[in-house]
C-alpha cells in the first residue's frame, strides 16, 4: 500500500479489511474467564483484591483453619468452584518440554512453604525441562519475570486427603473442608479413584456440617410453651 | 448488525456465552484503544469484571459489542491515565498486531501483507485522541451506525457525527503520512 493508493475510498477499504476480520481466541481466554467468575463470586472490586483474598485464604487456612474469617473462606470456596487458585496455572496447564514459561503467574515468595511452591531458579527449571531463556540466572536475563515452580516437598494429594480425614475424625469439619479445598486447588484433575475419594469425603464433611447446623438451630429454638392448665 | 436477543437464561451461563463470543474481539478492541499487548490479559480481566457486574442491567437496546465497547473505552482511558503507564514511553508506532487465525490458510506473502496493513491501521488509529478513536473504531471497523454508537456511549448523535468526521480526516491524514514513500508500509 502506497501513499498514492490511499487516494480513493476503495483503497482505504482494502486497508481496513484485514483489521475487520474476526480475531482468533487468545490463549489466556479460559483462565481469564475463570478468574473473572471467581472475582465476581467473592465480590472483589478488582482482581488484585481477589488475588489477595486467595493468598491470605490459603495462608490462614493452613495455619488456623477453624479461625478463618468468612470472607477468606468464601475466597477459598470461590477458588475451588471456579478452578482459580494457587498453583492452578501450572497444575492445569503443565507446559510441554522446552516451552518458555514467562507468562506463568504464581504466588508471592513469602508463602512458598505454605502452599508448596518455591522461587524458580534456572537450575530447578532446567531439571524440569523448561526453557530458561529470560530467567534470572540463565544466560539471557534481559526479560526476567518472577515466577515459581512446584516445590519438590509439596504435600501429596494423598497426604492432604488423609489430613482432611483426620480433621473430620477429630470433629473439625471446617478444617477438613479447607484441607480438601487445598487438595482440589493443587490437584484439579485427580485420577479416577482419587476423585471419588474426594467426593466421598466432601459429602461426609457436608453431612457433619449439616448435622452441626441442625443441632445449633435446635439449641436456639425456644422451648415449647408449658401447656396451659386445663380449665375445669 | 442485529440486536442481541434477550434470552431468559442462567446469568452465569449468559456471561459465559457472552465471554466466549467476544473475548477475542475485546482483546483486539483494547489493543486499538492503546492497551499494550503485554497488558491485554490484565486489562481484559478488568473489563470483563465490569461487564459481569453490569450484565443484568443490559437491556439489548444496542448490540452487545457496542455496549461492551463503552466499558472497554472507559477501562482503556483509566489504563492510560495510570502513572506507571504515563511514565513509560508507549511504543505505539509499529506495535505488532495480534496474529490472525492460525488456520486461515493464507499464503505467507498474503499474510505478511495483511499484517502490514493491520499494523498501519493500528498505528494510524493511535494518533487520534481516545474519544475520536473509539468512535472511528466502532464505525469504521466494527460497523456500528451512528445511532448505535450514540446509544452505547450515551452521547448525542451529533457528537458522534462530529467526532467521526474529524476522526476520519485525522485517520486518513495519519495513514497518508505513514505510507509516504520511504516510510514503513
Amino acid at each position: 500500500m502506497t501513499h498514492q493508493d490511499l487516494n480513493s475510498n476503495r483503497d482505504l477499504e482494502t486497508l481496513l479489511e484485514a483489521e475487520r476480520l474476526e480475531p482468533p481466541m487468545p490463549a489466556f481466554a479460559p483462565k481469564l474467564r475463570r478468574r473473572v467468575e471467581a472475582a465476581a463470586l467473592v465480590g472483589a472490586a478488582s482482581t488484585t483484591l481477589l488475588d489477595t483474598v486467595l493468598e491470605t485464604g490459603i495462608k490462614k487456612s493452613w495455619w488456623n483453619p477453624v479461625g478463618t474469617p468468612p470472607w477468606l473462606a468464601l475466597g477459598m470456596v470461590a477458588s475451588v468452584a471456579t478452578g482459580v487458585g494457587i498453583g492452578a496455572n501450572l497444575a492445569e496447564d503443565p507446559p510441554p518440554q522446552g516451552v518458555p514459561v514467562e507468562n506463568v503467574r504464581l504466588p508471592v515468595p513469602s508463602t512458598k512453604h505454605l502452599h508448596g511452591f518455591a522461587p524458580a531458579t534456572s537450575t530447578n527449571l532446567e531439571k524440569r525441562g523448561y526453557e530458561t531463556r529470560g530467567i534470572p540466572g540463565s544466560t539471557d536475563s534481559s526479560q526476567a519475570v518472577p515466577f515459581k515452580v512446584p516445590h519438590p516437598r509439596a504435600p501429596s494429594a494423598e497426604a492432604l486427603l488423609q489430613a482432611a480425614q483426620r480433621s473430620l475424625d477429630r470433629g473439625e469439619p471446617m478444617a477438613a473442608r479447607l484441607l480438601l479445598a487445598r487438595c482440589k486447588i493443587l490437584f484439579p484433575h485427580p485420577p479416577e479413584g482419587f476423585a471419588s475419594s474426594i467426593t466421598q469425603l466432601d459429602a461426609q464433611i457436608q453431612q457433619v456440617l449439616d448435622d452441626q447446623a441442625q443441632k445449633a438451630a435446635g439449641a436456639t429454638t425456644p422451648p415449647a410453651l408449658i401447656s396451659a392448665p386445663v380449665s375445669p | 448488525m442485529a440486536l442481541s436477543p434477550q434470552k431468559v437464561q442462567d446469568p452465569a451461563q449468559r456471561f459465559r456465552d457472552l465471554f466466549d463470543r467476544n473475548v477475542a474481539w475485546m482483546s483486539r478492541t483494547l489493543q486499538r484503544f492503546g492497551v499494550h499487548r503485554r497488558d491485554l490479559e490484565d486489562v481484559s480481566q478488568e473489563v470483563f469484571l465490569l461487564i459481569h457486574r453490569n450484565l443484568p442491567t443490559f437491556d439489548g437496546a444496542c448490540h452487545e459489542r457496542a455496549w461492551m465497547t463503552a466499558f472497554a473505552a472507559r477501562t482503556a482511558a483509566n489504563y492510560r491515565r495510570l502513572a506507571r503507564h504515563r511514565r513509560q514511553k508507549f511504543s505505539d508506532e509499529l506495535e505488532e498486531p495480534a496474529p490472525l487465525e492460525a488456520n486461515t490458510a493464507l499464503r505467507p506473502d498474503v499474510e505478511m501483507e495483511m499484517r502490514q496493513r493491520r499494523r498501519l491501521v493500528l498505528t494510524a488509529l493511535r494518533t487520534l485522541d481516545l474519544k475520536k478513536r473509539v468512535v472511528v473504531s466502532m464505525h469504521e471497523l466494527d460497523g456500528f451506525s451512528a445511532s448505535e454508537i450514540s446509544t452505547a456511549l450515551h452521547i448525542p448523535t451529533n457528537t458522534v457525527y462530529s467526532r467521526l468526521r474529524s476522526g476520519k480526516a485525522e485517520f486518513r491524514r495519519a495513514l497518508m503520512t505513514l505510507t509516504k514513500p520511504g516510510d514503513v508500509g
